[in-house]
């Protein structure tokens, strides 16, 4: 178990590094890393000036490594735009998207859990068939599209929920939903097929065999042991989650990171955006991480490699 | 499938023997079947041409709205152009980013995943580490800001859906390669002495077939999402080449008033993704024996 974590983040480790590198090269790819910053009517003068400014002049693997190190130390430079330190200004939207992400994940877990027991429970009957299908019809819906559905009906038509912003809680109710639905399918799914095979072990059959009430083998002896799978599986899609959270800020002008990045991207503002995809690389990757752990911890063959 | 005493003269009639059984199979092969038909003959079947405005017309109802007529069956836009038509050829963006990503994809991702599973040791790891590595990055995110490096335009937009998209290819290829590769009859060549390159061309690629057309299929639909939100934020095909991710985008901003210049473009995401989906889920049960008996 031990040489396995120590392997896994070792891979993590060397994961991050080259995504750093990656993201380093973003610039690069156009050719001129000026000429893509500065708007195309800068003067001459203005480049060459803004070439020795940003250190542009220096060899590739120079740069890269002075860029690495102070990734390494949290600088990640000012901002082209509001001219302000970058980790201030991801720091100041964090809470916005920790918020949504918490409760845009309860949402998908309320739903997407019992729905995928009973599936499991009942196995190829209409119940599991309707779930099923409605687990391929999420699958195929654009998730900032389903905002928008959201929005034209509960905020418009009925004029029931705020539809941008976040003064409010109320506020909260439409994007979380909207991100919520948007991870029903994958832990739908895994639930179901979790479930399937915690109920086909023989512990359920002797607890069947004792008369046990079938709510409490479901809950008890069934749930219980299906939920470890399910949340690891959760930790490995976090890109899914943080992938989706930027879709539904965008959609709702929710004042968070995605939404930030977002309008960083569209101003080419890139040492926000490099920052942003450097940072959440990182946390996708170690909740990646902490999956395969909790994978490997339920799972003696991975174990006891 | 031997018990039934059907008797396929054809591959194909076989094919459709299948889909009959496995209904939602069948839907997704329609609706695939009709949005590729749909893309092919746009210029036969739209009532006008997409880009013509009319600015007397625009904001016209689709027909089963009040003030609706049949003259524009789905209405008109804020430039007065027959939504109809924007959507049939819209049709056509989606498809093109579809088969050209996809292709870019899979061409990579094959030929990696070949490579890893085939020779393993330090070739595997290198090519797995850069697998591992691209599917870290949140996608969306890395998408945006590509495009926007590259330059927000038609083509650059399959380039960077099929440079961002390749592992999972490279991926179920590698798995694949790794179990095939014990299979008797690869062993069988091999003690033969059949050269590996021969191998690799002659008994592995064929028999990844089935897997690789199963993730085409479902990743097509993923790359037509993609598109269309990276078009909806303007990060796309540009204006006026009808994307319905672009009119989704240039319908929203009248969402109060006209909500069909908004539901209607999403509603051709949709049913186009569900339609792949389904497919996709329909050819994955027919590629896999043991559930290909239960249907």
């Amino acid at each position: 178990m031990k040489t396995y974590i120590i392997k896994k983040l070792f891979i993590a480790i060397l994961t991050v590094i080259g995504v750093i590198t990656v993201t380093f090269l973003l610039l690069y790819l156009s050719g001129d890393p000026v000429a893509t910053i500065l708007p195309p009517e800068a003067s001459a003068a203005d480049i060459e000036e803004f070439r020795e400014k940003m250190g542009f002049n220096q060899p590739i693997i120079v740069q890269w490594a002075q860029f690495f190190g102070q990734v390494a130390q949290f600088d990640f430079g000012e901002s082209y735009i509001s001219k302000q330190p970058v980790i201030a200004l991801i720091s100041d939207r964090a809470p916005a998207s920790l918020i949504l992400t918490a409760a845009g994940f309860l949402v998908s877990i309320a739903i997407a859990i019992p729905l995928g027991v009973i599936s499991a429970i009942k196995r190829f009957s209409i119940i599991d068939n309707i779930v099923t299908l409605f687990a391929l019809l999420g699958q195929a819906m654009p998730i900032y599209w389903l905002g928008i559905l959201l929005v034209i009906l509960f905020g418009l038509r009925l004029g029931w929920l705020p539809i941008s912003g976040n003064d409010t809680p109320k506020h909260l109710i439409l994007p979380a939903i909207t991100l919520g639905v948007s991870l029903i399918p994958i832990v739908m799914r895994m639930t179901r097929s979790a479930m399937n095979d915690v109920l086909e072990q023989d512990y359920i059959r002797t607890a069947k065999a004792f008369g046990i009430s079938k709510a409490s083998i479901f809950v008890k002896y069934g749930l219980k042991n299906a939920i470890l799978p399910v949340i690891a599986v959760v930790f490995v899609q976090a890109g899914t989650l943080l992938s989706g959270a930027v879709v539904t800020e965008t959609v709702f002008a929710w004042p968070g990171l995605g939404r930030l990045a977002t309008t960083a991207i569209l101003a080419g503002d890139y040492p926000l955006v490099r920052a942003l995809v450097i940072l959440s690389t990182v946390f996708v990757v170690f909740a990646n991480l902490m999956g395969d752990i909790l994978i490997a911890k339920l799972d003696a063959r991975i174990r006891f490699n | 499938m031997n018990s039934t005493k059907v008797q396929y003269n054809t591959r194909l009639q076989k094919v459709f023997w299948i889909f009959r059984k496995h209904r939602l199979g069948l839907v997704g092969l329609v609706l695939t079947i009709l949005l590729v038909l749909v893309a092919i003959m746009a210029p036969y079947i739209a009532p006008y041409d997409p880009y013509d405005q009319d600015i007397m017309k625009r904001f016209t109802p689709p027909v089963w709205h009040e003030g609706g007529s049949t003259e524009h069956i789905l209405g008109t836009d804020h430039v007065g152009r027959d939504l109809l038509s924007r959507v049939i050829y819209g049709a056509r963006i989606s498809m093109s980013v579809g088969i050209f990503a996809v292709s870019i994809a899979a061409s990579i991702g094959i030929v990696l995943g070949l490579l890893a599973g085939h020779f393993m040791g330090t070739t595997d790891r290198i090519i797995s580490y850069f697998i591992d590595m691209m599917m870290a990055f949140p996608y969306v995110l890395l998408a945006m800001a590509l495009v926007a490096v590259f330059g927000a335009s038609f083509t650059n937009v399959f380039i960077v859906l099929g440079i961002t998209t390749w592992p999972i290819y490279a991926r179920v290829t590698r798995t694949e390669v790794l179990r095939i590769k014990e299979m008797d009859y690869v062993l069988a060549a091999r003690a033969f002495g059949m050269g590996r390159i021969k191998i690799i061309v002659s008994e592995i690629f064929p028999n990844l077939f089935n897997s690789i057309i199963v993730v085409c299929t479902v990743q097509t639909a993923f790359v037509i999402i993609s598109e269309s939100f990276l078009s909806f934020l303007g990060l796309g095909v540009q204006p006026p080449i009808p994307s319905w991710g672009g009119m989704l985008s240039e319908g929203r901003a009248y969402m109060l008033e006209m909500s069909w210049l908004a539901t209607i473009p999403g509603l051709a995401i949709f049913f186009a993704a569900i339609g792949i989906n389904l497919l996709g889920d329909g050819l994955r049960d027919f590629f896999d024996p043991y559930k290909r008996k239960q249907i």
